[in-house]
């Protein structure tokens, strides 16, 4: 059959239609997480950082988690900072990225090394400045609650007081009948025979009892309140890096504290967070901070 | 009754307000300029009427602006021959500019004189002054041309500052201008605006009503206020505060909005009211969560000019989100909306190494115009701070216009560069999605200068390596490798299970030693429950009852003795069988066993005892006086 004009004309605009719906739904069909990272990996690579910053921050901001996405956002970062476009709390977002890689895998030695040269750079430039303040030391109960974690330190006090009740159980025995009565030639035993009032020994297991009650009491009163002040520093808390060129303190009314600026790329713990405001520890010092200075890691 | 606008308090009690405005800012302000150096406050003028009538009132507003809210003082305006003024009326104003940097937010005052003239003609109002740091800065000077009396028949007769003419049917005395007027006419009229009808009147004779054209809103999206003036008597201004907005990038649509020169009337309640437009705005919300524009605040004085009606408007309320989340575009910006187009020009085309090209870059559309544009930076390509265009205005309601970006681009690479695409993601509120606007800028050649080389120096590159602390960076990574997102940490024992655990483990162990020790408790009581006199005594009277039935007399004697002596062991503790037959009535009675049982118990044994060796005897002793006996013995308490 011979197509005729209208025939023609027909799959020419069918054609044209599916082509446009085909394009329409590719053109609103979400990008998937893995295709968005390699968009931004593939910027990077190709000395794009402007576009790889973009990318791989859209990435963080959907919520993908993964160590070679963080790594390749502070490597893009790290390139802006090169290439001399950089802009303010680069270094510090460089070191977030880092930060971020490592939380997700410990083991990242690249990651490491990177946030040694951020951290390197960042001591350069505030030496030049005389801002020698640039670590700090945490205090003694953040020391303390972070040596084990609170799981830990849960377990442990779980522990003690299962000890306490042994002892507990244990202190019992001898009171109890269950003490041999004969021995084996039919003879009473020595704690049956003895008559009532008079000192007997203790049975050794009534002995064990007493020390497990002691050192397991003593085991909970250090324990519960370390457990309890981990949990509620991990449910409270969470880690930051300061994305400011230097990030000054204040109070909840905006006013200036005293003390030195935390440096960029400092390690803080974030606390309660309110509209432009985040409260920020840093080592023993603490106060209010505006929340685009801090990046929250996951 | 004068119809001009009632005189504000005097230039001194003005002054003083002033003060107390920019008191609380002072101490800032100078301790701010040990930090950051000071910038003169932006100062701009304006005539609210460039033609009035003789007698007719219009306004002069000063208004200095500044980002750190400098200190300003003494507001003076030099008014020409032939008008009278009042004010200045002191305000704080206030507002924000939005961008992905942040928001600069500008803080000052504004001071407003309303002027009359007496005689027609064309006059130079001189540009009013404030001081700021010793300085005198001033607005712009502006002409007014009056004409006689009566010339413009729907303008305003008297000083009441809603501009336009007043409602028509309205009485001469109207302050608002126009024919009778006339408070009860309450029935419901042809021109009445059934949009502006409201169910109650917050006030029977003046109120100010505020709508927003939404309740919910994205960043960046816009907003539009009005604000309405409800009259039903005659008043005149004698203060206005604005709305506060200070969570809004703000437009005002008043020019714009034709409305605000004409009156209309509505329904509020029972009356009618007329209506005029105070006020309009294109808010742009700069934040999340729920926005308040604050209230507008005016002061009437009532038509005795004693009575001060002070009205308020409602503090209108915008929920404030941002745009979905779902297919958000890479480089999507809070606040970056509304419907835009984008177009660059790039020259030249051809330049040197290390040379420059200038990009042009236009946005247009209308929305909430963005400040900053994502642009394509890659390595060989700076790109320098863009000089910044705009003609933005309200055009129909909405804010239009275009922003330019003006950029000079440096390129240190030699070839044929491409410059990129800039994009500009965006949130278009009508069409509810995402759109990406975005413009080529094309490649540029760029031809080797006169001083590069094709390769650099070794030396120079060996020194250039050295002082880059990134040299030894490793290269990016171009795949996913395996990671396993470690799962949310949740603890077993985690708040009330954490306390449980703590104390159960004690508690249990306390727990089971007491269960332990009542249960050897009830073993024993039922052991000795088992043994007991008064069960082995009922036992005894069974085992009677059953050699009764088989006819053994002889037995049946035997049990019911035996039933009777531990009956009287476990009433008494006595052994029965070791005490005489004889004394054993009073051994018991003096065991508080009484006579008559005693004897009974005596007489039994005795009974019992015979029955061994004679079987007609035996057929004497009775079960059911044994049973009595051992019931009444059982009940007697002991010593």
């Amino acid at each position: 059959m011979r197509p005729t004009p209208h025939r023609t004309l027909l799959t020419a605009l069918l054609l044209c239609a599916g082509f446009l719906l085909a394009s329409a739904a590719r053109a609103q069909a979400p990008e998937t997480d893995e295709a968005l990272f390699a968009k931004g990996s593939a910027a990077l690579a190709a000395g794009e950082y402007g576009a790889a910053i973009d990318t791989l921050e859209a990435l963080a901001d959907r919520g993908f988690l993964h160590p070679d996405a963080s790594y390749d956002r502070g490597l893009a970062y790290l390139q802006r900072i090169r290439a001399k476009a950089e802009r303010p709390g680069d270094l510090g977002r460089a070191a977030a990225a880092f930060e971020e890689t490592l939380r997700l895998r410990d083991n990242d030695v690249q990651a490491d090394a990177a946030l040694d040269l951020v951290r390197a750079e960042v001591t350069r430039r505030r030496s030049r400045k005389s801002n020698a303040t640039m670590d700090v030391r945490p205090t003694l109960d953040r020391v303390v609650a972070g040596l084990l974690g609170d799981r830990a330190w849960t377990i442990a006090s779980v522990i003690a007081s299962l000890l306490v009740a042994i002892g507990i159980l244990l202190r019992r025995f001898d009171k109890l009948d269950d003490a041999p009565k004969a021995d084996e030639d039919g003879r009473p035993a020595a704690s049956v025979v003895a008559p009532k009032g008079t000192a007997r020994p203790a049975h050794p297991l009534h002995v064990t009892g007493s020390v497990l009650v002691g050192v397991g009491l003593v085991a909970l009163l250090a324990l519960v309140p370390i457990a309890w002040h981990a949990r509620t520093l991990r449910l409270t808390t969470r880690a930051g890096v300061i994305v400011a060129t230097e990030a000054h303190l204040t109070d909840e009314d905006g006013t200036a504290l005293k003390g030195d600026a935390i440096p960029e790329a400092a390690a803080v713990e974030v606390g309660e967070r309110r509209t432009g405001i985040v409260h920020v520890r840093w080592g023993p010092t603490e106060g209010w901070l505006p929340a685009a200075s801090v990046r929250v890691l996951p | 009754m004068s119809l001009s606008r009632r005189a504000s308090p005097p230039r001194s009690r003005a002054f003083a307000a002033l003060l107390a405005v920019a008191a609380p800012c002072a101490t800032l302000a100078t301790s701010a300029n040990t930090v950051f150096a000071q910038t003169a406050p932006q100062v701009t003028s304006k005539v609210s009427e460039n033609e009035v009538e003789v007698g007719e009132a219009f306004t002069v507003e000063l208004m200095a602006m500044s980002e750190t809210n400098e200190v300003v003082s003494e507001p003076d305006l030099r008014v020409p021959a032939g008008f009278s003024a009042s004010g200045p009326m002191i305000s704080q104003q206030s507002y924000f500019q939005f961008g992905t940097g942040g928001r600069k937010s500008y803080r000052g005052v504004g001071a407003t004189w309303s002027l009359v003239a007496s005689a027609p003609g064309s006059f130079n109002i001189p540009a009013p002054t404030i001081v700021w740091n010793g300085q005198k800065l001033r607005g712009s000077p502006a002409t007014i041309k009056v004409l006689p009396q009566g010339s413009r028949p729907q303008k305003q007769q008297g000083g009441f500052l809603f501009p336009g003419g007043g409602p028509p049917g309205f009485g001469s005395n109207w302050p608002f201008g126009g024919g009778g007027f006339e408070p009860d006419e309450d029935q419901d009229q042809p021109g009445d605006d059934p949009a502006l009808s409201l169910p109650r009147a917050p006030n029977q004779d003046i109120f100010l009503h505020a709508i927003a054209d939404k309740k919910t809103a994205v960043v960046g999206e816009q907003v539009t206020v009005s604000v309405y003036v409800y009259f039903r008597i005659e008043a005149r201004i004698r203060e206005s505060s604005p709305m506060r907005m200070q969570d809004f990038l703000r437009y005002s649509l008043i020019k714009d909005a034709g409305a605000s020169q004409t009156t209309t009337s509505a329904r509020a309640g029972n009356h009618r009211y007329h209506v005029r437009l105070l006020e309009k705005f294109a808010l742009f919300p700069l934040r999340t969560g729920k926005l308040s524009t604050g209230p507008m605040v005016e002061t009437y004085v009532g038509s005795d000019g004693r009575r001060l009606l002070k009205r308020s408007s409602e503090d209108i309320v915008v929920q404030v989100t941002e745009p979905p989340a779902a297919n958000r575009p890479v480089g999507f910006r809070q606040g970056d909306v509304g419907q835009f187009q984008i177009s660059a020009l790039v020259q030249p085309r051809r330049v040197e190494e290390g040379g420059s090209v200038a990009v042009t870059v236009r946005v247009t559309g209308a929305g909430n115009f963005p400040t900053h544009l994502a642009i394509p930076e890659k390595t060989g390509i700076e790109w320098l701070e863009p000089e910044k265009k705009e003609s933005i205005e309200p055009r129909s309601g909405e804010v239009a216009g275009f922003r330019s970006f003006g950029y000079v681009v440096r390129l240190t690479n030699k070839g044929t560069v491409d410059l990129g695409t800039i994009e500009l993601p965006h949130w278009n509120p009508r069409a509810r999605r995402y759109e990406v606007a975005r413009t080529v800028l094309g490649a540029v050649e760029v031809k080797p200068g006169p001083n590069s080389s094709a390769t650099p120096a070794p030396s120079a590159s060996a020194a250039a390596d050295s002082d880059d602390p990134w040299r030894n960076l490793p290269p990016p990574r171009t795949a996913l490798s395996d990671f396993k997102a470690p799962p949310e940490a949740t603890l077993l024992l985690e708040g009330p299970r954490f306390v449980g655990a703590l104390v159960a483990p004690p508690f249990l162990a306390l727990a089971g030693i007491a269960g332990a020790s009542l249960a050897r408790r009830l073993r024993s009581r039922l052991a000795g429950r088992r043994t007991s006199p008064r069960t082995l005594a009922t036992a005894a009277l069974d085992d009677a009852r059953r050699a009764k039935k088989a006819g053994d007399e002889r037995a049946a004697a035997a049990a019911i003795e035996r039933a009777i002596v531990l009956a009287i062991e476990g009433a008494t503790g006595l052994k029965a069988r070791g005490v005489l037959k004889e004394s054993l009535a009073s051994e018991l009675a003096a065991n508080g066993v009484p006579e008559k049982v005693a004897a009974r118990a005596s007489e039994a044994l005795a009974a019992c005892d015979a029955a061994r060796f004679d079987p007609l005897a035996a057929a004497d002793v009775r079960v059911k006086d044994a049973e009595a006996l051992v019931i009444d013995l059982l009940a007697t308490k002991g010593p």
